[in-house]
């Protein structure tokens, strides 16, 4: 009995002496929500930008949040290595700083340049960073990025990280892609991987620079400048190759698939006035591309099935006539296939396969791609892309005649 | 480990009981015959009762109205003082005109008093005894024998609504304080001669009154057996309450959860003897025991029987998910805030982090210390009296709840989950259950605090071993799950209705297994020659 009791009271201190061995108050917390990475005479640079809890929550009674301090703070540590930039960062943040919830990381243009191998590394050997974090690219500095507040939103990192889904599943000219993402594809045959690039837009002088980093800026209406999504970068490996503007990037989504929900604006037909155009709104669409071996280069059937709606239309045609609608779902195939050998082209100048065409040969001619591997780039400058549209438009939408058409009348 | 240092803590070893049999016996043991002398009677009665106020001897020494002298003794306030007057009335006109020497009076007393039930009284501790039982007891010059005429009244609370276990649908009535009255209750639901009622007296001075309730041929005869030598093995000096007899006949003395069940409600307890399960009535509580019972009756309420099944499973659902809530609310929140921080959602881990930032506690320590104080609120709402129960909610609520947060000592999203686990628990019907989860919740939240949902996992599976191990009365505490019984299933998670239960729970209700025909379906199933619609 006496051993049992000394056994039970031993157990007991050993629970309460093992102080709670990783415990972490949320107070103590510096939660990151965006990532900058920059590098810079042989070091990296890290900028977190780490949430002021007091200043985002409405309903709190404990401070008043009515310092005027914006929701987030941003710093940056030098380091050799990415992970040592945690550790470092307790040298100038109160808070340990936990990334396990960033939303995501920008990359600056010296950082993607040199190749950001190691930032794989990170993500992929640690348990707290996040592979699902999405990834971005800036033509400046990452910082530069991270330290500029984004209206309405209070967060800015969370704010770049919705755009880039919004745009992605909406417009789906600049896909998304996460850490995860990135390293399959950088890894896979075809080297090439696409990563949006946020900038900011409008004319950029210091003083609007600085405006855009004081909390006074979510007092205004309009902002003079303005964080947008503005061409798709391509990293072949880790390293950055070059840009795809709006059209080019959007003629690749269309060959790799990754089209969600778009809007298509296109001609009425062949010969009508340029003012006369129809907009299509792409609900559904499927790409599929094969492989064909023509001698011994290879092309690329690309097959796109579009479904959608016909969301405005100045068209003089009569829309009920079935023969009409042909007529217009052939226009859009044909905005849809000059897209497509727009993004085609500008790939190939980059001599990066950024649709993941490699993988595509590797899977169906495996032998073929054995021989083909070492001089891939010289057999993808020479391969030709049949592409074969197919356009349904389900809905006219409510109304049939323009308004122009039944003015004539 | 922990479950022993836990168990070692919160409950105390069955009491030791010394044996004090033998003094109760020689203390009550006098002689066997009695002395058909009036007064040596009364003398005896003096002698063992004292000179108590209650206790009330009425000597009649005229001769005049009959031919012997006799006397009355009860105790005042037991019996119906209507009935004890008509009861005079015959002794001393009938008794004194019909009586006639030639004849035996004690066969005249058999034969002609007008009582119902009359027992003949033929010692010392059997002359004692039915007077403290409320019987009065009849004693003539000459006659060896004394009668103990059953004439039972007094003021007694009236049958009420039970207020520990409230339904919105099924009868209103409780069990009362009077054993008879609840046997009574429970005659009448079930009026069939299987019923039988098996009685035993307990406690030395209380000499309390005990009702084995069970249904020949439906309860299995082992567990009715067992119950009765686990209540003769009782020694003690008091019951004053069923939950004295729980204690001592109880499987898992050391357990923190029930195995026997206590219910006021007389519905409850016959709808148990129908599945064959025993009943222990107590004098003197409303508070009935069941046994044996599984680990998922207390999650039962005996509305679900009453209501529509589709609403029943429903609410058994809620009442599953309020059971781990009550449980293990409090310890998850203090979990992932404190050490699994990337498993809440981002928006939430802000918002709370943002109510945190000016809390001064630890999440433990601040969730303990709200645990705590509505502990404490809802014990002073239980002991206080009547009058001031607003005084406490307005304390509790507005300075305690809204104050602290506030005042920035708690934070919101801690008194939102304290309520809500507090709420939680107060929706388990049965409140020993209830209690039962209180206390696990607090040794949770330890090790929560300590080690995460690591530690909340090393508390879970000792607890979950723990259960897989009680037994009620031979019957193991998991049952339908553990071993997992299919047919037993269909009053568990959720209730089938009535016309697919058609047998008896496996384990319990072996005995007579059928409770409807099996090929008796819902009224829509064997409606074939029926016409469903009247109206055509």
């Amino acid at each position: 009995m006496r051993t049992i009791s000394l056994g039970i009271v031993s157990l007991m201190f050993m629970l309460i002496l093992s102080g709670c061995w990783n415990r972490t108050e949320l107070n103590e917390l510096g939660i990151v929500v965006a990532t900058g990475l920059d590098y810079m005479d042989g070091e990296w640079i890290i900028s977190y930008q780490v949430i002021v809890p007091s200043n985002m929550a409405s309903g709190n009674g404990g401070q008043s949040g009515s310092a005027s301090q914006p929701a987030v703070h941003v710093f940056s540590v030098n380091s050799k290595s990415i992970h040592q930039a945690l550790n470092l960062s307790n040298l100038e943040h109160p808070r340990r700083v936990y990334v396990a919830h960033n939303k995501v990381v920008v990359i600056g243009r010296n950082a993607a340049e040199r190749g950001i191998g190691e930032l794989m590394d990170y993500y992929f050997r640690n348990t707290e960073p996040r592979e699902t974090v999405k990834m971005a690219l800036t033509e400046g500095q990452a910082i530069e990025v991270l330290n500029k507040l984004s209206p309405p939103e209070k967060l800015p990192g969370a704010s770049l990280s919705d755009m880039l889904s919004k745009e992605s599943d909406q417009v789906s000219a600049y896909p998304i892609i996460s850490v995860f993402n990135f390293a399959l594809k950088m890894n896979s045959d075809s080297k090439g991987v696409g990563v949006p690039v946020i900038d900011l837009a409008g004319e950029r002088t210091p003083g609007r620079e600085e405006e855009l980093k004081s909390e006074d800026v979510l007092k205004q209406t309009q902002q003079p400048l303005k964080m947008k999504i503005t061409k798709l970068a391509i990293f072949n490996h880790d390293r950055l190759v070059g840009f795809l503007d709006y059209k080019e990037s959007y003629g690749l989504s269309w060959i790799t698939g990754e089209v969600h929900q778009t809007e298509i604006s296109f001609p009425c037909s062949k010969e009508a006035r340029t003012q006369e155009h129809a907009g299509f709104t792409v609900s559904s669409s499927k790409t599929q591309i094969t492989p064909r071996k023509s001698g011994s280069h290879f092309a690329m059937q690309v097959k796109v099935k579009v479904k959608g709606n016909l969301t405005e239309s100045t068209c003089q045609q009569d829309l009920t006539n079935p023969k009409v609608i042909k007529e217009l779902e052939a226009q859009i195939d044909q905005q849809i296939e000059d897209y497509i050998m727009t993004g085609w082209s500008a790939m190939k100048k980059l001599k990066t396969d950024a649709a993941g065409l490699a993988d595509k040969i590797h899977r169906k001619y495996p032998s073929d791609w054995r021989r083909i591997k070492e001089n891939w780039q010289d057999e993808l400058a020479q391969m030709d892309l049949d592409v074969q549209v197919q356009t349904t438009i389900k809905r006219t939408g409510l109304i049939l005649k323009s308004f122009e058409q039944s003015e004539q009348e | 480990m922990i479950f022993k240092l836990l168990k070692m803590l919160l409950f105390r070893s069955r009491q030791k009981q010394p044996q004090v049999e033998a003094k109760n016996q020689a203390n009550v043991s006098s002689s066997d015959t009695i002395s058909p002398l009036l007064k040596s009677k009364l003398a005896v009665l003096k002698e063992r009762m004292g000179t108590s106020s209650d206790f009330i001897i009425r000597e009649i020494s005229d001769t005049s109205s009959g031919p012997y002298p006799f006397a009355i003794s009860y105790i005042d306030g037991l019996i119906d003082q209507g009935l004890l007057a008509d009861l005079m009335e015959s002794l001393t006109s009938d008794f004194g005109n019909s009586f006639q020497g030639d004849v035996d009076p004690a066969i005249w007393f058999k034969d002609k008093l007008p009582v119902g039930n009359l027992n003949v009284v033929s010692s010392e501790k059997q002359m004692v005894n039915s007077i403290l039982e409320g019987r009065v007891l009849v004693m003539i010059h000459g006659v060896q024998e004394a009668y103990a005429v059953s004439i039972l009244g007094g003021q007694r609370r009236g049958v009420e609504e039970p207020t520990s276990q409230t339904v919105v649908r099924g009868p209103k009535e409780g069990f009362t304080e009077d054993i008879s009255t609840n046997t009574a209750m429970l005659r009448r639901r079930i009026r069939s001669a299987d019923l039988s009622f098996e009685s035993r007296i307990v406690g030395k001075y209380t000499q309390t009154k005990i009702s084995v309730a069970y249904i020949k041929g439906i309860a299995n005869p082992d567990v009715v057996k067992e119950v009765l030598s686990r209540i003769d093995m009782i020694q003690t000096d008091s019951i004053l309450e069923s939950g004295y007899i729980e204690e001592f006949i109880q499987d898992g003395v050391r357990s923190t959860f029930p195995t026997i069940y206590n219910t006021e409600r007389p519905d409850t307890v016959a709808g148990g003897l129908l599945e064959g399960l025993v009943a222990i009535l107590v004098d003197g509580t409303p508070f009935t025991l069941i046994a044996p019972v599984t680990f998922f009756r207390f999650i039962v309420s005996s509305e679900d029987y009453y209501q529509r099944y589709d609403l029943a499973t429903f609410l058994r659902i809620i009442r599953f998910v309020s059971f781990f809530v009550a449980l293990l609310l409090p310890s998850i929140y203090i979990a992932t805030t404190t050490f699994h921080q990337e498993m809440l959602p981002t928006t939430l881990l802000i918002a709370l982090a943002a109510q945190r930032e000016s809390t001064p506690l630890p999440a433990l320590l601040e969730a303990l210390v709200m645990e705590i104080t509505f502990e404490v609120i809802r014990e002073a709402g239980v002991r206080m009296p009547r009058a001031i129960g607003p005084a406490i909610s307005i304390v509790g609520a507005l300075v305690l709840g809204q104050a602290a947060v506030q005042a920035g000592i708690v934070s919101a999203a801690m008194v939102i989950v304290v309520s809500f686990t507090a709420i939680s628990n107060f929706v388990l019907p049965a409140i020993n259950m209830a209690a039962a989860v209180r206390l696990l919740r607090f040794i949770l939240m330890f090790l929560a605090g300590t080690m995460g949902l690591f530690g909340i996992l090393a508390g879970l599976i000792p607890i979950l071993a723990h259960l897989a191990s009680l037994q009620s009365f031979g019957v193991p505490y998991l049952m339908p799950l553990a071993p997992f019984n299919k047919n037993n299933m269909k009053d568990v998670i959720y209730r089938a209705p009535w016309w697919k239960m058609k047998t008896r729970p496996v384990m319990i209700g072996d005995n007579n297994e059928v409770r409807q025909s099996a090929n008796h379906n819902s009224f829509s199933e064997q409606a074939t020659d029926h016409n469903k619609d009247p109206m055509r």
